[in-house]
């Protein structure tokens, strides 16, 4: 099939582009294992296409390219959640900051000093 | 010379009203703190020509983080005793600042909430009403304070209770998040009868129906992430 070596040279790309992203350092050991099971399971997927029907009978469904829907729609679902969560923390962390700044700004201004000056006594 | 009061005002995009607001209060001789939450309009421009403190969030941040910014700048003055949260819209009165200022000091409490449903609220709308009934029907299903306003802007705190605060919900969730503080800790508290000004400004300013589910989704989150 002239399919096949396509995909395999996109899993192994975007496999390398996972592990020489800048983040790489900040992403978990875990993750990385994790991503490296993955991509052999791909190659194998690939190569051999028997594979996920049969491992799709073993837990009960009909065809293998159904269970990798079901298991692409479960991770999609986690990862949407994931993202939410994430960007919720981020936007904490910016809030946080800004208000950092803006009370380090209120002290270094001068009008603002003169103004409290009478309250400082 | 200033007495031992901090008015803690958020601020955001209130050019049109807040000159007059901010002269209403310099009359009652606190400590003013603005803090514009990121204005498109003139209101920073209109705070520093006031007697007011000016702090500037760097991006909009809501109106909870503008709060709890305005406590931490006003705590760094031991002078600070007493703490008002004040909106920027002109809906409250200063007579009923002065009110809760001489009670919170007679008798000697922590907290002191402004509840418009005590006194009268003038010109408020069905939808208002019904959407303010629901905040205080769930916020009092879900904290162990009873009270009659639990989302009036108006509130006067002691130094411990300021202390003790540590608003996290950006938007109006933080009303309901001071009062589940108020339900945490042995606090003396009391709600005293406000007046508050709904005219056509404050009332296009408002809540609409709809963001009431946000504030319940995020409160419920908040909620589950604490256990």
């Amino acid at each position: 099939m002239i399919i096949k070596p396509f995909l395999i040279l996109l899993a192994a790309l975007i496999f390398l582009w996972f592990l020489k992203g800048k983040s790489s350092l900040q992403v978990s050991a875990w993750k990385k294992i994790g991503s490296a099971l993955l991509f052999i399971f791909a190659l194998f997927a690939i190569v051999v296409p028997g594979l996920t029907n049969r491992l799709a009978h073993i837990v009960g469904v009909g065809r293998g390219a159904d269970l990798l829907l079901y298991v692409l729609t479960l991770a999609f679902i986690g990862s949407l959640v994931g993202q939410y969560s994430h960007n919720k923390n981020e936007h904490a962390r910016n809030i946080t900051l800004a208000r950092r700044v803006a009370i380090i700004e209120a002290n270094a201004d001068r009008e603002n000093q003169q103004k409290m000056q009478q309250w400082k006594n | 010379m200033l007495n031992d009061c901090a008015i803690i005002i958020p601020v955001y995009n209130e050019g049109s009203v807040l000159a007059e607001v901010l002269q209403k209060v310099a009359t009652l001789k606190c400590g003013i703190i603005c803090i514009d939450d990121g204005s498109a309009d003139d209101s920073a421009a209109i705070i520093r020509a006031s007697k007011a403190v000016l702090i500037r969030h760097p991006v909009n941040a809501g109106q909870g983080a503008a709060l709890q910014t305005g406590i931490e700048y006003a705590l760094q003055f031991p002078t600070c005793k007493y703490f008002v949260t004040f909106d920027a819209d002109g809906q409250h009165s200063i007579e009923d600042v002065r009110n809760m200022l001489s009670i919170i000091k007679a008798e000697k409490l922590d907290v002191v909430l402004g509840s418009r449903f005590l006194g009268s609220a003038h010109k408020i709308g069905n939808k208002k009403k019904l959407l303010l009934k629901a905040a205080i029907a769930f916020t009092n299903a879900f904290s162990k304070v009873q009270l009659t306003d639990t989302h009036n802007g108006l509130r006067v705190f002691n130094r411990a209770f300021a202390q003790a605060l540590d608003i996290r919900m950006p938007d109006m969730a933080h009303a309901s998040e001071i009062i589940d503080k108020l339900g945490r800790g042995n606090w003396q508290y009391k709600e005293v009868p406000v007046t508050i000004q709904y005219d056509a400004y404050s009332r296009s300013k408002g809540q609409s129906m709809f963001n009431s589910f946000n504030i319940l989704f995020d409160l419920l989150l908040q909620r589950r992430s604490k256990r």
